[in-house]
C-alpha cells in the first residue's frame, strides 16, 4: 500500500475525542459516495448533497460533503477510491448519530483501491443485506443489540457474502471488548485484512453497476425516499408521492440483488478458515450463551407505533376491507386498496398497500381473519381518507410480511366510539362517528344522477335513541339493497331494529343528518352491551317517547300548515288579508251539489299542463278553445265540485277542482260523467254521489277574499284531500289534549300556534310560532339556538408534516490557507441548516459549536 | 227525506261563499248563534248523548253547546225492520240509544241492508224526542272497516268535550249551570308538549268569557320585548290585525286593560302601551 491512512481516528471521531481539524488532520479513503436530492427542490442543482463513507482501514464512518465542494465529485476528482485529507471539517451529533461535515479538503489520491477491511460501527449500510445468513441474536441488550446489528450490516454491506468472514470477523468483535489482547489477536486481524481485499476486487465491477443508480433519475428517488420511509431521520415526504414510492420501492430492491458474490469467492475463502482452525472453539464457547438466547418476536400494541421504531410486530384483526380502486396521476396508473385493524388493547390503524403490494397482499386479507403484520412503512394518516383514531397509517411494500394466525378471542370483533343523536347536532360537519339508535321509518330506494352522468342509489331512515333526539340515515350504494330491503322487512312487520352503524359521516342538508361511506359498516340488531341497553330502553318507554328531529324534514310546500277548525275561518277573518291563508281542517262532507259538478275543458296541451279553459259547443260536435283558438274534436271534463264541510265547530262551503275532486270521488271527472249522461245510469251515480257523503276527510284549504256583485265574500278552495288515517289522527289529537290541559293549568287561554304538523307525529319538528305570546317567543327563541350550533367548520384542511432539508449556503471557498477566517460564515450556516432538517437537535450542542470558535 | 235535511243550508249554496261580513256585531251574534245551531257536527259518546241537558222539546245542549247533528260509533245490539223504517238499537259501551232510519228511496234501503245485528257502524243524525224518550233521526250509516276508528271516535269525543269546556267557555243561552258528565276515558299518559299545536279560537257572542280571552291576549301581546321598548305603542288597528281578532273587540278589551291599569294610551287615543317596566 504506498498511501498510509490514518489508523483509529474513525474511532476517535465518533467517540467525540476529535471533533475538528484543529485537533487533527486525517487521511480517508472514500469507500462509498452517493447523492442525496432534496424532494422539494428536485430541479435546483444547489441543493444536491454528496454523502459518503470515510475509512480509516479499520473503521467506517459517514460524511456529508459541503455543496461547494460538489464540482470535485461531478469532474471526477472525488470517487469511489479517492484518499483526501480532511483540512477543514466538523463532526456533528445528528439524531444520535456523529456526522462528519467537510467544508474543505485535499485530494492525495483520486483512485485507489480499497484500503484494509473497514467496518461501519455505528450506521446502517446504505444497501443491507435482505435475507442474508445471521446467526447472530439480537436479544440481549439494547445497546449490544444495536452493536451486534451495525456491525453485522457492515459486514455485509463491504466484505464478500462468505460465512467464513463473519468468523474472522467475530474474533475483531471479541478483541474489542476484551481488556486484554491476546497474542493471536494480530494474526487474525492481517488475516482479515487480506481475505477482505480479495472479497472486495473481485466484487468491483458489479459493485459499480449498484452505486451508478443514484446517477440514474428514475432510481434516484426511491432509494432515497426509502431511506426517508425507513424513520432513518430525515423528515417525511410529502404523502403524494407515496404511491410512487411504494411501486419503485420494489424496483428499487430487485436492483440490490445484483451485487450478491459469485461462487468463486465462496470457494476461495475456504482454505482461509482451515489454516486457523485451533483459534475459533475458545470463540465460540465465550459466546455461546448469547447465540443460543433467541426470544419469539414481540407483539407491539397498535397504540406504542411510532415512525421512529425500527423492527415492529403487530398482532391484529381486520375489521374491514375496501375494496380494489385504481387511479390515475401524471406518474402514470396505480392501484390501491386499504383494510382498517384492530388489536386487542382497541387499538385501531389502517394499512394502504399500492400497486406491487396490493398484488401481493389483496388475496390474503379476509375480514374477521387475525393476522401477524411487520415491517411496515409509518406515515401521518391522511384524515380526509382515513377516519380512524390514530395519527398514523400503515403502508406496505414487497418487504412487509402478512402472517396469518389462530383466531385470538382477546381481539375483539368491532370498536365502536358511540355517539348520542343528540350530540351529532354539535359535530362538525364532514366528521366521521359512530351511531346506534332504533329505525323508526325507512323510504325507498331512489335512484339518483350524479353530475358525472353516473346512477346511484339513495334510501333514506329515521334513527332515534334515548337522547330524544331522531336523525336521518342516508344509505348510498349497496348498501339500499342488501341493508336497506333487511331494515325494510323488519319496520312492515312492526318489528323496529337497533341498527348500529360505524363510520358514517355527518353532513348539513336541511339540518343534520348522516350519510354512509365506503368504509361505514351496517349491523342490524347487534350482540352486544349498548344494543341490549337500548332495546331495552325502547321496550321500557322509548316507544312511546316524542322526539326531536334534527334533521329538518323537507316540504313540497313553501308555507307552513296550520291546523285549525272551520269556526276560525270566520272568527278570525281568514282570507281579509291581501295575501289569502292557507289552513289544515279536518272536516266531514256533509253534503255536495251533484248539478254542474264538471265542465268541459279543453285538453290542448301547453307546455307540461293542459290548458283546462273551458270550451264551447259548435253544435256540430266539435269544441272551441277561445284561449288556444282552437277547435278539437272531444273535450276534456274537470270537476269543479261544490261541497259543504262540516266539524264540531261550524259549516263552510268549499269548491273542489280537478286534483281534490279525484281524491274525493275516486274516480276522474270523464268517467263520472259518462256514468250520468252517456250511460243515463242515474242511480249508479246518485250511488257514488251517496257514497262520499259523510266521510271524514283532512283538507288543505285555501282561504281568500273575492269581490262579487260589490260584494266583498270570503272563498274556500280545497287544494288537497287527504282520506283520514286514524292512526295519525288520533295521535295529533291526543297532543291537542294535552295543550288544552297546559293550557288550563296555565290560566291562559291557548290561542292557535303554528306547527309542523306531519301525518308521522314521532317526527315532527319544533313548532314554529308567530308573534302571539309568551310562549311563542320562547318557542321560537328555543328552536333558534340548534341553528346556531350548526354553524361548524367545513372539512378538516390537510396540511403536510413534510418539511425540506435545511440547505447549506453556497459560496466560493478558496482553499489557500490566507483565507481560513473568510470562511467562518459559512461555517456558521451550515450548523443551522443541519439543525433545521433534525428533529431531535438538542439545544446544548449550538452553544457548545459556538464556543469551540 | 235526504234532501229536506238541508232546505235551511240553502242559503249557503251559493258557489262556495259565505255569508256578508258587512253587519253589525249584535246582528251578527244573533245571526252565528241561530247558525250555530245547527252547523256543528258533535260526536258523542252515548253516555254524553243520554246526559245532554234539553230545554225543550227538541233541544238539546252540553258543555255549554247545542246538540243538533251527532256523530255515533257503535255496535248494533238490536234491530228490527218495518215497512217504512228500520228501528235499531246502538251500544258503544258507555250507553245505549234508539235509532230511526226512514227508508223511502232505494239507496236508503240497500244501505240498510248492508247492516247486520252485532256489527259495528258510524252515523250520522239529529237527536230528537220521540214519543218520550231520546232518539236519533239517522241519516247515514256507514259499516266501520278500519276498527282503529273505534279508538279515534273516542278519542275525538274526548277532544271536542275539551275543547268546548275550555275555549269556548259555555253559552249565554244557557242560563243555569248544568254538572258537566264525567269523561268515560283518562288519557293516555304523554310528556307535555308546550309548542304542539292546538288549535282555539274566541266566539264574538260569549262576551265575558271571551272579552277576558281576548284582553289577555292583547295584554301578552302589548308585552311583548319589542312593543315595551317602543315609545309610541301600538295602534289599535295592528293590534286587531295582528291577532286577528275582530277590531270591536280589541277596542272594548283596550278600554277595558286601560281601566284596569294594565295599559296606557300615548300619542293619542287609539295607541296604547303596557305599564310594565313603565
Amino acid at each position: 500500500m504506498a498511501v498510509s491512512l490514518t489508523e483509529g481516528v474513525v474511532m476517535k471521531m465518533l467517540n467525540g475525542e476529535v471533533t475538528s481539524e484543529t485537533d487533527m488532520m486525517p487521511v480517508l479513503q472514500v469507500t462509498e459516495l452517493k447523492l442525496i436530492q432534496s424532494k422539494l427542490h428536485q430541479n435546483q442543482e444547489s441543493s444536491n448533497r454528496y454523502k459518503f463513507l470515510l475509512s480509516d482501514g479499520t473503521d467506517l464512518a459517514a460524511g456529508m460533503l459541503n455543496t461547494s465542494l460538489n464540482s470535485l465529485v461531478n469532474q471526477g476528482t472525488i470517487q469511489l477510491g479517492s484518499v483526501i485529507r480532511l483540512t477543514h471539517y466538523i463532526c456533528n451529533l445528528i439524531q444520535t448519530r456523529r456526522i462528519v461535515v467537510i467544508m474543505q479538503l485535499e485530494v492525495i489520491v483520486e483512485k485507489c483501491n480499497i484500503i484494509g477491511n473497514p467496518k461501519e460501527p455505528g450506521h446502517s449500510s446504505i444497501n443491507p443485506q435482505r435475507g442474508g445468513v445471521n446467526t447472530q441474536s439480537n436479544g440481549g441488550s439494547e445497546q449490544q443489540q444495536a452493536r451486534r446489528s451495525d456491525v453485522n450490516g457492515g459486514r455485509y454491506g463491504v466484505s464478500a457474502n462468505s460465512p467464513q468472514p463473519q468468523v474472522v470477523h467475530n474474533s475483531s468483535d471479541a478483541g474489542r471488548y476484551c481488556v486484554s489482547a491476546n497474542s493471536p489477536q494480530p494474526q487474525v486481524v492481517h488475516s482479515s485484512s487480506d481475505a477482505g481485499r480479495y472479497g472486495v476486487s473481485a466484487n468491483s465491477p458489479q459493485r459499480q453497476v449498484v452505486h451508478n443508480s443514484p446517477d440514474a433519475g428514475r432510481y434516484g428517488q426511491p432509494q432515497v425516499s426509502q431511506r426517508y420511509g425507513t424513520g432513518s431521520g430525515y423528515p417525511e415526504t410529502s404523502p403524494s408521492t407515496r404511491p410512487y414510492v411504494s411501486s419503485n420501492a420494489g424496483y428499487g430492491g430487485s436492483r440490490q440483488d445484483q451485487p450478491r458474490a459469485p461462487t468463486a469467492t465462496t470457494a476461495y475463502s475456504r482454505p482461509v478458515q482451515s489454516a486457523y482452525q485451533p483459534q475459533q472453539p475458545p470463540m465460540y464457547v465465550n459466546r455461546g450463551p448469547v447465540a443460543r438466547n433467541e426470544a419469539p418476536p414481540r407483539i407491539n400494541p397498535i397504540a406504542a407505533l411510532n415512525p421512529y421504531q425500527g423492527r415492529w410486530t403487530i398482532k391484529v384483526r381486520v375489521t374491514s376491507k375496501a375494496d380494489l380502486r385504481r387511479f390515475n396521476n401524471p406518474r402514470g396508473e396505480g392501484k390501491l386498496f386499504s383494510f382498517d385493524l384492530l388489536d386487542a388493547d382497541g387499538g385501531e390503524i389502517r394499512v394502504t398497500c399500492f400497486n406491487d403490494a396490493v398484488d401481493q397482499f389483496f388475496d390474503k386479507i379476509v375480514v374477521g381473519n387475525v393476522y401477524l403484520i411487520s415491517r411496515g412503512n409509518l406515515k401521518p394518516a391522511q384524515k380526509n381518507f382515513n377516519h380512524l383514531p390514530n395519527d398514523y397509517e400503515i403502508h406496505l411494500d414487497s418487504a412487509s410480511t402478512i402472517q396469518p394466525c389462530e383466531d385470538d378471542g382477546t381481539i375483539p370483533r368491532y370498536h365502536f366510539h358511540f355517539r348520542n343523536i343528540g350530540d351529532i347536532e354539535n359535530m362538525e360537519n364532514n366528521s366521521t362517528t359512530d351511531v346506534i339508535g332504533i329505525v323508526s321509518s325507512i323510504s325507498p330506494t331512489v335512484a339518483i344522477m350524479r353530475k358525472n352522468l353516473t346512477e346511484v342509489q339513495k334510501r333514506s331512515l329515521q334513527l332515534k335513541d334515548m337522547s330524544g333526539r331522531s336523525v336521518e340515515v342516508t344509505m348510498w350504494g349497496n348498501f339500499c339493497n342488501a341493508e336497506g330491503q333487511k331494515l325494510q322487512n323488519l319496520c312492515d312487520s312492526g318489528v323496529f331494529p337497533v341498527l348500529a352503524l360505524k363510520a358514517g359521516r355527518i353532513g348539513e342538508f336541511n339540518g343534520k343528518q348522516v350519510s354512509t361511506i365506503g368504509a361505514s359498516q351496517f349491523f342490524i340488531e347487534p350482540d352486544f352491551p349498548e344494543a341490549r341497553e337500548l332495546r331495552q330502553w325502547y321496550e321500557r318507554e322509548g316507544r312511546n317517547a316524542h322526539f326531536t328531529s334534527i334533521s329538518r324534514e323537507f316540504s313540497g310546500v313553501g308555507r307552513q300548515e296550520v291546523r285549525k277548525v272551520i269556526a276560525q275561518i270566520k272568527d278570525e277573518k281568514l282570507g281579509t288579508s291581501e295575501k289569502p291563508d292557507w289552513i289544515t281542517v279536518c272536516a266531514t262532507i256533509s253534503f255536495m251539489k251533484v248539478e254542474n259538478f264538471c265542465y268541459t275543458a279543453c285538453p290542448i296541451m301547453n307546455g307540461d299542463r293542459p290548458c283546462s279553459k273551458k270550451v264551447t259547443n259548435n253544435g256540430d260536435g266539435t269544441w272551441r278553445c277561445e284561449k288556444c283558438d282552437k277547435c278539437v274534436d272531444e273535450c276534456d271534463y274537470r270537476y269543479i265540485l261544490q261541497i259543504q264541510l262540516q266539524d264540531h265547530t261550524d259549516l263552510t262551503w268549499a269548491t273542489a277542482f280537478q286534483e281534490a275532486g279525484e281524491e274525493i270521488m275516486g274516480m276522474s271527472a270523464k268517467d263520472l260523467y259518462y256514468v250520468k249522461y252517456e250511460n243515463q245510469d242515474e242511480e249508479k251515480f246518485e250511488d257514488i254521489i251517496r257514497s262520499v257523503a259523510f266521510t271524514k276527510y283532512i283538507f288543505k284549504l285555501k282561504i281568500k277574499e273575492e269581490t262579487y256583485s260589490d260584494e266583498q265574500r270570503v272563498k274556500a278552495t280545497v287544494v288537497k284531500a287527504e282520506k283520514l288515517n286514524y292512526s295519525s289522527n288520533t295521535r295529533f289529537m291526543l297532543e291537542a289534549i294535552d295543550k288544552l290541559k297546559i293550557g288550563d293549568a296555565n290560566s291562559l287561554p291557548i290561542k292557535a300556534e303554528s306547527s309542523n304538523y306531519r301525518s308521522d307525529a314521532f317526527n315532527s319538528g319544533v313548532g314554529t310560532s308567530g308573534t302571539r305570546d309568551t310562549a311563542s317567543v320562547d318557542a321560537r327563541r328555543e328552536f333558534g339556538l340548534p341553528a346556531a350550533n350548526q354553524v361548524g367548520q367545513y372539512g378538516n384542511q390537510y396540511s403536510s408534516d413534510a418539511r425540506s432539508l435545511g440547505g447549506f449556503t453556497s459560496c466560493n471557498v478558496c482553499r489557500s490557507n490566507s483565507h481560513v477566517s473568510a470562511n467562518c460564515p459559512t461555517l456558521m450556516s451550515e450548523p443551522q441548516g443541519q439543525y433545521m432538517g433534525g428533529t431531535n437537535a438538542g439545544g446544548g450542542m449550538p452553544r457548545q459549536h459556538v464556543g469551540s470558535y | 227525506m235526504y234532501g229536506g235535511d238541508f232546505d235551511g243550508n240553502a242559503a249557503f249554496a251559493g258557489g262556495g261563499f259565505m255569508p256578508s261580513q258587512a253587519t253589525t256585531q249584535a246582528h251578527e251574534s244573533s245571526s252565528s248563534l241561530k247558525n250555530r245551531d245547527v252547523r256543528t257536527l258533535l260526536p258523542l259518546t252515548l253516555k254524553q248523548l243520554s246526559s245532554a241537558s234539553t230545554t225543550g222539546e227538541s233541544n238539546f245542549s252540553i258543555d255549554g253547546v247545542d246538540i243538533k247533528t251527532v256523530v255515533i260509533v257503535g255496535r248494533i245490539s238490536r234491530m228490527e225492520n218495518r215497512i217504512t223504517q228500520v228501528d235499531f238499537v246502538v251500544d258503544d259501551g258507555t250507553g245505549w240509544v234508539d235509532c230511526v232510519r226512514w227508508c223511502h228511496a232505494r239507496q236508503e234501503t240497500e244501505e240498510m241492508e248492508a247492516v247486520k245485528l252485532g256489527m259495528y257502524v258510524r252515523l250520522h243524525g239529529h237527536l230528537k224526542i220521540f214519543q218520550g224518550k231520546r232518539s236519533v233521526n239517522v241519516f247515514s250509516v256507514r259499516p266501520v272497516t278500519d276498527f282503529n276508528e273505534i279508538v279515534h271516535h273516542f278519542t275525538e269525543c274526548m277532544y271536542v268535550h275539551m275543547y268546548n269546556t275550555k275555549l269556548r267557555g259555555g253559552s249565554i243561552t244557557q242560563d243555569t249551570a248544568t254538572p258537566r258528565p264525567q269523561m268515560p276515558y283518562s288519557t293516555m299518559p304523554t310528556p307535555a308538549k308546550p309548542y304542539q299545536t292546538g288549535p282555539s279560537n274566541q266566539f264574538p257572542n260569549q262576551f265575558n268569557d271571551s272579552m277576558h280571552g281576548v284582553k289577555q291576549t292583547v295584554l301578552n301581546y302589548l308585552n311583548q320585548p319589542m312593543h315595551i321598548v317602543s315609545e309610541a305603542g301600538v295602534h289599535c288597528d295592528i293590534i286587531a290585525r295582528e291577532l286577528r281578532i275582530p277590531l270591536l273587540q280589541v277596542k272594548e278589551a283596550l278600554e277595558q286593560l286601560s281601566n284596569d291599569g294594565c295599559i296606557y294610551s300615548t300619542l293619542d287615543e287609539t295607541c296604547f302601551k303596557s305599564t310594565a317596566n313603565a
